[in-house]
């Protein structure tokens, strides 16, 4: 066993290593060291059982399980944490195919441009509209998408408005972030951690939600005392608004439109009562991705065509990797050793998965962390509920707001500052960090506190 | 000399590469373009050049980078993308130019009437223009060169599918220190115009 614990650890540091290098794609990464750890750890290493391993690793059967798709609401959910986990996947591929549809209507222009024309184009209330809808975008859809749109609005808008779009984007960029820590489908380390446990949109709406609301009061007021002197300056310019696009105009057809604002309504209610209908967010991802491509027509190979499965291939290899630890009992390691140092004190324990996991997401990507992290909680919680789901709230802030303080520590991060590059406003490491760091370590303080109060004392 | 033509110019750090370049320009009688493109591409970007110039002619750190669905934080990444479109678009304008630096002889290869040239220098000959030029010591002269070809090398191998100063990535290399700035440049002009024709 013990040859098998070295090699799972060495393809798992190799992988974070050629991550964090980005030298070669993450999915050919995740997918190699996947490779690895079936073939080496499982197929030969392993002292018993050795295509057994292979085969729940893959996790294949799950898809032919009715549990997989729909669960008696009024039964308990089984914790599942081994393997591939398809329903994350599916989950990200359904919304993928719906958020794509969106896009090529026009709707994240539109609801950009007609909040812009609601607060008049002025420069600080676009900044706080910005900066919510941004977070309340993010809830519903994955950042990416949410600031690919709305930083490249704000330039424009910035280019117009004659202001610097640099503070916006980075508010906007953490916005996103933090709203999608509030709910399961926000982020991915909480949809790993959803699935895992088989938490409900309300379970994190109530939890994770209630911090990430507190966190959006404070962290607007941040942003804007830190940057009032530049806003207030750029609010004296007398600027022509009539030059600026209508909201209308963002609209490319009117009946695309109005399906994929349906489409993503349904799917929000859906998500929010996933918890008494018993559907799976496999279930609902793939429903929605399903009714996305036949209300499509002709468009369907073009929305399928701008699906991410770079990403989605990277979660196959990924969850293979960490149940390499998993399987050879590494994870179970990891886990006393963190019990040891917590001397079993829930509130210790809480304080070192939120900040150990935040230092980690603010330098390596957050979803390989959760991941791993995911076994790991499981086996400090035992068969103690309540504390499971103190331990993954830590988690779930702890990864997703970390990643937060730097340019690299999530991907809206990366899509924010590189679209506001592609358009000649350079936003490095200093400058980034200068404004976000302060901000995370806000909304991480907030994190710790609420956990302990609400959930230790 | 109807037909556009681009000549590019590769260089050692204080062989006179930009020198040289700025008077074969003036020969020929079209525009040079080296680090102004940055500042043109700041004018066209409605943004400073100094953010710009920050991040220009330098390859990307190995570690604190992330791409994600092609984006990158990689800011040298950004500029040099600035600046190889930048090029392609002078060089579908039609105009004719000298270009030094900035990767051109890779961006334009395959291109028509492109002629890729590149400057060396021998080694006291160099480390005595810098000496003289930056009133350096010889021993600061002689760090700052061998510091700049160093960058200039990672920088250029890692962004073009050619070796930095390999004689197979380009038509001509020339030693300036033989004829000096203004004979290089006068050298160069007259191979340029026999290989227009």
């Amino acid at each position: 066993m013990l040859a098998a614990q070295i090699t799972a650890v060495l393809v798992f540091v190799v992988m974070f290593v050629l991550i964090v290098m980005d030298k070669i794609e993450r999915h050919y990464v995740t997918l190699g060291c996947g490779a690895l750890t079936l073939v080496g750890v499982f197929g030969f290493l392993l002292p018993e059982n050795n295509l057994g391993a292979i085969w729940d690793t893959l996790a294949l059967k799950n898809l032919t399980h009715l549990g997989f798709w729909w669960a008696d609401p009024s039964v308990a959910h089984e914790s599942s944490h081994g393997g591939i986990d398809w329903a994350t996947i599916i989950f990200l591929a359904g919304m993928m195919i719906m958020v794509e549809g969106m896009a090529k209507s026009g709707f994240f222009r539109w609801i950009c441009m007609l909040l812009a024309k609601i607060v008049k184009y002025k420069v600080v209330p676009l900044f706080i509209v910005f900066m919510i809808m941004s977070a309340v975008l993010a809830m519903f859809i994955d950042s990416i998408t949410v600031i690919l749109f709305l930083a490249a609005i704000t330039i424009e808008l910035a280019k117009l408005l004659k202001f610097n779009p640099i503070p916006m984007i980075l508010a906007e960029i953490f916005c996103a972030n933090l709203g999608g820590s509030a709910t399961m489908c926000g982020d991915p380390p909480n949809i790993i951690i959803g699935s895992a446990f088989g938490y409900s949109f309300t379970d994190f709406l109530t939890n994770t939600g209630v911090i990430a609301g507190i966190g959006l009061v404070l962290v607007v007021a941040y942003f804007y005392l830190i940057n009032r002197k530049t806003l207030k300056e750029a609010s004296k310019t007398q600027i022509d608004t009539s030059n600026i696009p209508s909201p209308a105009s963002a609209i490319v057809n009117m009946k695309d439109f109005i399906i994929s604002v349906v489409i993503f309504l349904l799917a929000v209610v859906l998500l929010i009562t996933h918890a008494n209908t018993g559907l799976s967010v496999a279930a609902i991802g793939l429903g929605i991705a399903v009714i996305t491509i036949l209300t499509a027509g002709k468009g369907v190979k073009e929305i399928l065509s701008k699906v991410d499965y770079k990403t989605l291939l990277f979660f196959v290899g990924l969850f293979i990797v960490v149940d390499g630890l998993g399987t050879t009992g590494i994870l179970e390691i990891m886990a006393n050793f963190i019990g040891q140092i917590s001397g079993g004190n829930l509130i210790v324990m809480c304080i070192i998965i939120i900040w150990l996991s935040a230092i980690a997401s603010a330098f390596v990507d957050n979803i390989p962390f959760a991941a791993t992290m995911v076994p790991i909680i499981a086996s400090l919680a035992g068969a103690d509920a309540a504390m499971l789901k103190t331990l993954s709230w830590s988690l779930a802030m702890g990864t997703d707001i970390g990643g937060c303080a730097t340019p690299i520590g999530a991907s809206a991060n990366v899509v924010g500052t590189s679209v506001a590059a592609k358009n000649g406003y350079m936003i490095g490491w200093g400058k980034y960090c200068l404004q976000a760091a302060p901000a995370t370590v806000i909304v991480l303080l907030v994190s710790t506190a609420v956990i302990i109060v609400r959930y230790c004392l | 000399m109807a037909d556009q033509f681009i000549v590019t110019i590769g260089r050692e750090f204080g062989s006179g590469g930009k020198h040289i370049g700025r008077a074969l320009a003036k020969e020929l009688g079209v525009n040079l373009y080296d680090r102004n493109i940055v500042e043109k591409i700041a004018q066209e970007l409605d943004t400073d050049a100094e953010h710009l110039h920050k991040y220009a002619e330098k390859k990307r750190r190995l570690f604190f980078n992330r791409t994600v669905n092609g984006h990158t934080t990689a800011l040298e990444d950004h500029v040099i993308e600035h600046q190889f479109d930048y090029i392609r678009r002078l060089a579908d304008s039609g105009e004719s130019f000298v270009i030094v630096g900035r990767c051109a002889e890779d961006v334009l290869r395959e291109r028509k009437g492109v002629i890729s040239i590149f400057v060396k220098g021998e080694r006291q000959y160099r480390i005595g223009r810098v000496m003289e030029q930056f009133e350096l010591s010889r021993e600061a002269a002689t760090e700052k060169m061998d510091r700049h070809d160093k960058t200039r090398r990672a920088y250029h191998d890692h962004y073009c599918k050619g070796k930095w100063g390999d004689i197979n990535n380009y038509d001509l290399c020339i030693e300036a220190s033989h004829f000096k700035t203004a004979g290089t440049a006068n050298f160069l002009a007259e191979y340029v115009r026999k290989r227009l024709g």
